[in-house]
């Protein structure tokens, strides 16, 4: 019978007559496939390789293994994950050691990681892949602020359960991993009130994002401390002094600055932020939305010969560019932003999620770090 | 008509989109677009909603309906299109690779206008050093209909190819060719040979150069680079140094500091901008002013070396990389569609950009 079977590989093996021929029981076979311990390495191959003179098909298997499972309605992972990220993000080291961080995590369990980019403006839902309205992705990583999508991924039929994690910001209706923007805000107040400046200005990109909120608290949280009224002595500043709040419309005004195109309106942008400066002489510290941020304002405030940290001390945000090849980038005195980790973190979550292990959307707020380089001085030594 | 429509449904326990079409009255096309797309061309925005809801109430469930096509397919012998590609890069993506990114901006473009999925996958699984990894699950189990690979180790299409489900699936390989697939690359030989002229042209006859000559794009880059040597009447091994990476790596500013005392060398060429930008701050650090005292030329057009003003001044080859990513998903699915094409190779042209750190090198 054996010998049939391996001259005539059929269409429709069963693990059954796999375990016959092998002289296993039906469950040392699926123990086999699945590489279970249980079943030592030597049975294995064995198996594996009966299975493979049989004509056996896996993916068959699988195919059969899922309707069965879909039929009695249980829950079939696909160990597909999707993050969603906006379509700058190859641009963007920030987002990139973040989707390093969950890569890491995925691969390590033989996760796959569908890769969806939104388009600029984050309002419109991306194109998704066919494999979405297939149900077929098991969870999904949030990697902006991304409030619409994830409102209509949950009236989506595939996607009202399905775990979703929202990276940096923290939305309601899903899981989020953040950092302690809060905790930062505060750290770098604190270190500028030490060095002896009051009046801060403080650069953000919309008041309404969780982030630039959290942080902003911070601030205010430290001011308060120091019995300064934030009111008087922490200025606000929104991007739109220098180029639209869209951090899509920063990187790219970034790219476009750095290669000296479209210069002409740029420069009438700096012209109003150093107008507004000079408005405002008592203000003697910056904080930038981040250290891209961060370098255009150092840029910016050199060419006007204000130099940095003698006149103003300046201070970014993540720490994404000291080891990039930018000089100046080594010199940024910032609050250091755990972006593996913070990777790493969502897709262990979202792994939870789907064992079950892990059911309510909790969120994981991560620590964060002053790292003091040469951009800040005291205000006393001057 | 109830009775109808619950026939399959009993059959298989599942409701496919023949049950949601009979109910409706419609296609069975026309009920896969209403589900399926929100694409108000084949059906309208009415009947879309009104198909929705009936799907809805008879409890249609694309995953288990997917599952049963599937396993149709595959029980008649055929391996259905899952409209997911594999993006196999090499073990982190860091923020520092500056390929990967807009590679993978140009493959997702083009996957997305055909609603294909773009799976990023560490080659890590494919690390033969590290025992017992396993490919993603997707992979093994025939569900990813091609595959990209950026870097990485030469077996990886070895080893695609002896996953029984992967055996005959597509692959094209980026920038670094691999043995036993497709391929879309740049033209190194010409972009090899076009900074050299560019040099030989301003005068230098004395250049270091860091290309990596195991590896076959540089190899090309070197061998452009010799023939345009000799089409200028030099002869390359006089005129072209070969400076060694690994050790440059150690010592970056030693190098410089050899390069600065010999007064041999009049121009550097970098193996990608990268490279070029750490040894821009190296010669800075020397106090060697680019070009006056050297000139340098990068690779790839990928990272600025900024100047006081705000500009790029680095002159180098600029290569098409989104491009090459979008190439890369056509020729896959040109493949997938069609599995008798022979392996091919797809190059794209490069292009010199003379920007400000190349000059006539000085007679001092």
């Amino acid at each position: 019978m054996s010998d049939n079977l391996i001259n005539k590989p059929k269409q429709n093996l069963t693990l059954n007559e796999i375990a016959i021929h092998c002289g296993v029981g039906k469950s040392t076979v699926s123990r086999a496939f699945n590489n279970d311990p249980e079943v030592s390495a030597a049975t294995r191959e064995r198996i594996l390789s009966a299975a493979k003179k049989l004509g056996y098909s896996p993916s068959q298997h699988e195919s059969a293994r899922r309707l069965a499972l879909q039929k009695y309605g249980r829950k079939v992972l696909n160990q597909v994950v999707s993050t969603i990220f906006p379509n700058y993000f190859h641009q963007a080291p920030y987002f990139l050691r973040i989707a390093n961080g969950i890569l890491d995590v995925l691969s390590s369990v033989n996760y796959a990681v569908l890769q969806v980019l939104t388009n600029n403006d984050s309002s419109v839902n991306p194109t998704y892949p066919t494999i979405f309205s297939r149900g077929e992705v098991d969870g999904i990583i949030l990697g902006s602020q991304m409030e619409n999508i994830l409102f209509a991924l949950r009236k989506e039929s595939g996607f009202n359960d399905r775990p979703i994690v929202s990276i940096i910001h923290n939305m309601p209706g899903c899981a989020s991993v953040v950092a302690d923007d809060f905790s930062g805000g505060y750290q770098l107040t604190n270190h500028l009130l030490n060095l002896g400046h009051r009046h801060i200005l403080h650069f953000y990109e919309n008041v309404d994002e969780s982030v630039f909120g959290r942080r902003h608290s911070g601030m205010v949280h430290a001011m308060n401390e120091w019995k300064l009224d934030p009111d008087v002595y922490l200025h606000v500043c929104r991007w739109h002094w220098i180029g639209p709040l869209d951090p899509a419309h920063v990187s790219e005004k970034l790219t476009t600055y750095l290669h000296g195109k479209n210069a002409r309106l740029f420069e009438e942008n700096i012209a109003g932020f150093l107008q507004d400066l000079s408005k405002n002489p008592e203000i003697t510290a910056i904080a930038a939305t981040n250290d891209i941020t961060a370098m255009q304002i150092w840029q910016v405030l050199s060419d006007a010969n204000l130099s940095v940290p003698e006149r103003y001390s300046l201070i970014g945000f993540d720490d994404v560019i000291s080891n990039s090849y930018d000089i100046n980038g080594s010199s940024i005195t910032t609050i250091r932003v755990p972006l593996e980790e913070i990777g790493r973190k969502a897709a262990e979550l979202l792994l939870n999620m789907l064992a079950e292990a892990q059911t309510d959307n909790c969120e994981i707020v991560l620590p964060v770090e002053l790292i003091v380089r040469e951009s800040t001085s005291s205000i006393i030594a001057r | 008509m109830t009775r109808e429509n619950s026939t399959s449904q009993l059959a298989s326990g599942i409701v496919t989109l023949q049950d949601i079409a009979d109910r409706c009255g419609i296609s069975k096309a026309a009920a896969r677009w209403a589900v399926m797309s929100d694409d108000d061309t084949h059906v309208s925005k009415q009947t879309r909603e009104r198909v929705r809801k009936v799907a809805k109430e008879l409890g249609y469930n694309p995953a288990a309906n997917q599952a049963a096509r599937r396993l149709a397919y595959r029980k008649a012998g055929k391996a259905p299109l899952s409209y997911l590609i594999g993006l196999i890069v090499h073990d982190h993506i860091t923020a520092n690779d500056q390929y990967f990114n807009p590679l993978l901006l140009g493959a997702l473009e083009v996957l997305e206008a055909e609603r294909f999925g773009g799976m990023v996958m560490s080659s890590s699984a494919f690390n033969p050093s590290v025992p017992d990894v396993h490919l993603p699950m997707v992979i093994e189990h025939g569900e990813v209909d091609g595959a990209i690979i950026y870097g990485s180790f030469s077996t990886m299409v070895e080893q695609l190819r002896s996953c029984p489900q992967f055996a005959d699936r597509p692959i094209v390989s980026l920038i670094s060719p691999l043995p036993g697939c497709s391929q879309v690359v740049s033209d190194d030989y010409s972009g090899g040979y076009a900074l050299m002229k560019h040099l030989l042209e301003l005068g230098h006859r004395k250049i270091g150069h860091f290309f990596n000559l195991a590896g076959t794009p540089h190899q090309l880059r070197g061998n452009g680079a010799r023939q345009a040597c000799l089409d200028a009447g030099v002869n390359p091994d006089d005129c072209l140094h070969h400076l060694d990476y690994n050790k440059f790596c150690k010592t970056i500013d030693e190098e410089i500091e050899i390069i600065k005392n010999e007064k041999k060398i009049t121009a550097i060429v970098a193996r990608q901008d990268l490279m070029a930008s750490l040894i821009y701050q190296a010669l800075q650090r020397a106090d060697m002013r680019v070009p006056e005292d050297i000139s340098l030329v990068g690779y790839d057009d990928s990272i600025p070396i900024v100047d006081t003003s705000g500009n790029n001044f680095l002159t180098t080859i600029h290569v098409p990389l989104v491009e090459v990513g979008r190439q890369a998903i056509a020729l896959l699915l040109r493949h997938l569609h069609d599995n008798t094409l022979p392996i091919e190779t797809v190059s794209l042209p490069v292009e010199l950009v003379v920007r400000k750190s190349t000059c006539t090198p000085s007679q001092a």
